[in-house]
């Protein structure tokens, strides 16, 4: 790793007091490498900060593991052996925890392993993923992370491939022509919803989407949003209320009468003709192809 | 939960996903909670459109712990015991008195007229002196010795309880029913002590030694089940085993052979207290640890295909019926799908397999664990269930509240804070109720005591109020802590 040398007596004491913390030096790590990688955290998560608020993060950051992990990318021997001690049946867990299935998981975790060790190269260099780690979470959290997006997007990937023979099995040559969409009763539905959204809050949606479009659990969602499941449990009647409401109010206010709106949303019910799945589908397609060039 | 109507479910799917996602590192930060305020909007923004990361997040959430438990056996009542002993001996005796009318006719007449207490004394009085002829036919005919002994174990079930699952000779009982047949044919040819425990068995659990049998040429009894398992999976699994591979019968002579290979082993055994420490560990399932698969694995067992609009779920709602302890591994995402194939067609791609909704609404109708930590954190009412994970437990509507104190007891919990705040849950903090203590009250709350049924709080203005109605109605306290006397 070659992050271009200091003199040590110009590093900061917060990095000599962080550096010592980290247990750097038992990976062969020098401090000015180590100021290097803190450089690079804060120029990536806070470019404008000043020199106070660079500490500040850095302090928040997991930095024996972050040592940890560097000295790994770095191919240190004794990085290698703890990291291996430490995380290497944790990996098979997770993996398995992700895939839910012995074969499946082996094979995800046998890959992620072979990329943090790094097996492409670059100017002659091996490229380990464990220089991408921040140090922001637990690397044991970053590992899962990582093999939560590796899992998604293989899934993904393979749900895209569909052989002629399972279309056949599925039916497709019995079904029936498209037949054409039953429009929108009134356009003023959709504008009144969209409206009726944007007036949420962003965690508002967020409960929503995981609940009603991902088929996520109240327990879940209390995990990803960081409350207890029994306030998810209110918010979503609460917001199905309140969305209600708003798109009466939305509708009212584009001419309609109240019973008018009251079927608009009744008949939104009975007769709308949209393929969720379909507009689902093509959203999280989109996610997928720009995920692709990220990380 | 209501339903989202279709128009709130299209354009919240169709909101625009930002261009860049969060990288694992923030991704991490943010399920551990570790991200400043402003950078965690902007992930829950994100989140919010995108559904990849939404997925990315629920995966790598961390999972919940294996649990172990414990499964009791049921012990049946003890008037159920005393019924079926009897009741099960004369009816095995009556079918085998039946059976031998019907097959034999008249070879078995003198067996048939004597009447069910008459016979077991006869046929033990038998047995302790043909001994030889037990042993020859116990050598000769296995496979017979095995049936008996499963007749024995059947008749001891339907003894005990009358159930599968509880048809286990119960463990220390020291019956002798569950002896296993060479011990009981070496007790029958030890001595005269021995053949008198062998007549006690015969009356008790009423099978005919099978020595006698096989010497009156009787026609076998069918050889019951082997021994269900405590475990509802194990016990289905062998019952999926004797639906679909084998018919009844044969699984059964397949269960006798085997015992009588194990009975073949058995022979140098030379007491019953040997015979009995051979069959210890068949005894020790009685009590088994049956590990519980996190509930986050059961989220995989449904699979829902939006490939091709055609939903499976109910498959694999069937699948969810046969309890989570056994819950089947998922299908893989890969299986059956090779990815190179020259009649490819390329198709949108689909979610990640959930729960069906009516089987994971099922599952969130289960109850929250009783005992929550409880504490104020950043003035907001937090608790949490292991220490580590502490989620905002009230959600103040309106105005602002800066919570100061907590108390919890049981289920009840009362929280107080600014303003004369104070919230009461009487249901482990899934409702609230916020409290009135009256317009003579003013400060911030700084200590709730509860005694028996009594609050009191006390204000930061020195106020001290009791209620003794679970919060309805509130009386100050004087200096002296007694409130004030009527005049």
């Amino acid at each position: 790793m070659n992050f271009g040398s200091k003199p040590a007596e110009a590093v900061l004491p917060a990095v000599r007091e962080l550096y010592e913390k980290s247990g750097a030096v038992r990976f062969g790590l020098t401090i000015e490498c180590f100021e290097a990688i803190l450089e690079q955290v804060a120029a990536k998560y806070s470019p404008e900060a000043n020199s106070q608020q660079k500490q500040q993060l850095w302090r928040e950051l997991r930095i024996e593991e972050l040592a940890l992990a560097r000295a790994c990318s770095a191919g240190n021997e004794a990085a290698w052996v703890e990291f291996l001690n430490k995380y290497r049946e944790k990996l098979y867990d997770i993996a398995r925890g992700v895939a839910k299935e012995d074969s499946n998981a082996r094979d995800l975790a046998d890959s992620l392993y072979a990329d943090l060790y790094g097996t492409t190269e670059k100017e002659g260099r091996r490229v380990s993923r464990l220089n991408f780690y921040m140090g922001r979470g637990s690397l044991e959290g970053w590992l899962r992370t990582v093999i939560a997006q590796e899992f998604v997007n293989r899934y993904r990937k393979t749900k895209r491939l569909v052989s002629l023979e399972e279309e056949t099995e599925e039916g497709v040559q019995f079904s029936s022509a498209n037949s054409t969409p039953i429009q929108m009763a009134d356009h003023r539905l959709g504008e009144a919803t969209d409206e009726a959204l944007d007036q949420l809050g962003a965690e508002d949606r967020l409960v929503l989407a995981a609940y009603y479009l991902d088929d996520r659990t109240l327990t879940e969602i209390g995990k990803i949003v960081g409350v207890h499941e029994s306030t998810i449990s209110r918010r979503l009647e609460k917001l199905l209320k309140t969305l209600r409401k708003q798109v009466m109010l939305g509708l009212q206010s584009r001419g309609m009468n109240r019973g008018q709106a009251e079927e608009a949303l009744e008949a939104d019910v009975r007769y709308l003709a949209v393929d969720v799945r379909r507009r689902l589908q093509e959203n999280r397609s989109a996610a997928f192809q720009e995920d692709k060039g990220s990380d | 939960m209501p339903e989202l109507s279709n128009t709130v479910r299209q354009r919240l799917g169709a909101r625009p996903v930002p261009a860049t996602h969060p990288d694992p590192d923030t991704l991490t930060a943010y399920v551990e909670q570790s991200l400043p305020l402003g950078e965690r909007n902007q992930v829950v923004e994100h989140l919010a459109a995108c559904s990849f990361c939404r997925e990315v997040v629920a995966l790598s959430l961390p999972g919940v712990p294996e649990q172990v438990i414990v499964q009791p056996v049921a012990t049946p009542s003890r008037f159920w015991k005393f019924g079926f002993r009897w009741a099960g001996a004369l009816a095995v005796v009556a079918i085998a008195i039946t059976i031998g009318l019907v097959i034999k006719g008249p070879a078995n007449k003198e067996l048939t007229r004597k009447s069910a207490p008459q016979i077991a004394p006869a046929l033990a009085k038998e047995a302790s002196a043909s001994k030889a002829t037990d042993q020859t036919a116990a050598d000769q005919s296995p496979t017979q010795e095995a049936s008996t002994r499963g007749q024995s174990v059947s008749q001891a079930n339907a003894g005990s309880s009358g159930r599968p699952v509880n048809g286990l000779p119960r463990a220390g009982s020291g019956e002798t029913q569950s002896l296993p047949p060479a011990g009981r044919d070496r007790i029958a040819g030890k001595d005269t002590q021995d053949a008198d425990a062998k007549a006690a068995l015969v009356l008790n659990s009423g099978p005919i030694p099978v020595g006698i049998l096989a010497s009156r040429n009787q026609p076998q009894p069918i050889p019951a089940q082997p021994r269900a398992f405590v475990n509802n999976n194990l016990f289905e699994d062998r019952a999926n085993t004797f639906n679909s591979q084998y018919s009844y019968h044969d699984a059964r002579n397949e269960q006798a052979r085997q015992d009588a290979e194990r009975l073949k082993k058995q022979t140098t055994l030379d007491s019953p207290r040997q015979v009995a420490e051979q069959d210890a560990p068949r005894k020790g399932f009685l009590r088994k640890a049956v590990p519980i698969v996190p509930i986050a694995t059961s989220v995989f067992t449904a699979v829902k295909t939006v490939v091709g609009g055609a939903s499976v779920a109910s498959d694999a709602a069937a699948g969810e019926r046969k309890t989570l302890v056994s819950a089947p591994p998922p299908p893989s995402p890969a299986a059956g799908r090779p990815p190179i194939n020259p009649s490819v067609v390329s198709k949108q791609a689909s979610t990640i397999p959930h729960e069906a909704p009516d089987t994971r609404r099922a599952r969130e109708a289960s109850p929250t664990p009783d005992q929550l930590h409880w504490r104020v954190q950043d003035g907001k009412l937090v608790n949490s269930a292991d220490l580590n994970q502490w989620h905002e437990a009230y959600t103040p509507q309106g105005d602002e509240i800066q919570f100061k104190v907590v108390q919890a007891q049981g289920h009840e919990i009362w929280a107080g804070g600014t303003n004369t705040t104070l919230v009461h849950s009487w249901n482990g903090g899934v409702d609230w109720q916020k409290l009135n203590l009256g317009s003579s009250a003013s400060g911030d709350i700084e200590k709730i005591s509860l005694s028996g049924g009594d609050v009191q709080v006390k204000t930061s203005n020195g106020q001290s109020l009791i209620s003794r109605d679970g919060g309805k109605t509130w009386t100050p306290l004087n200096g002296d802590g007694n409130p004030p006397q009527p005049k």
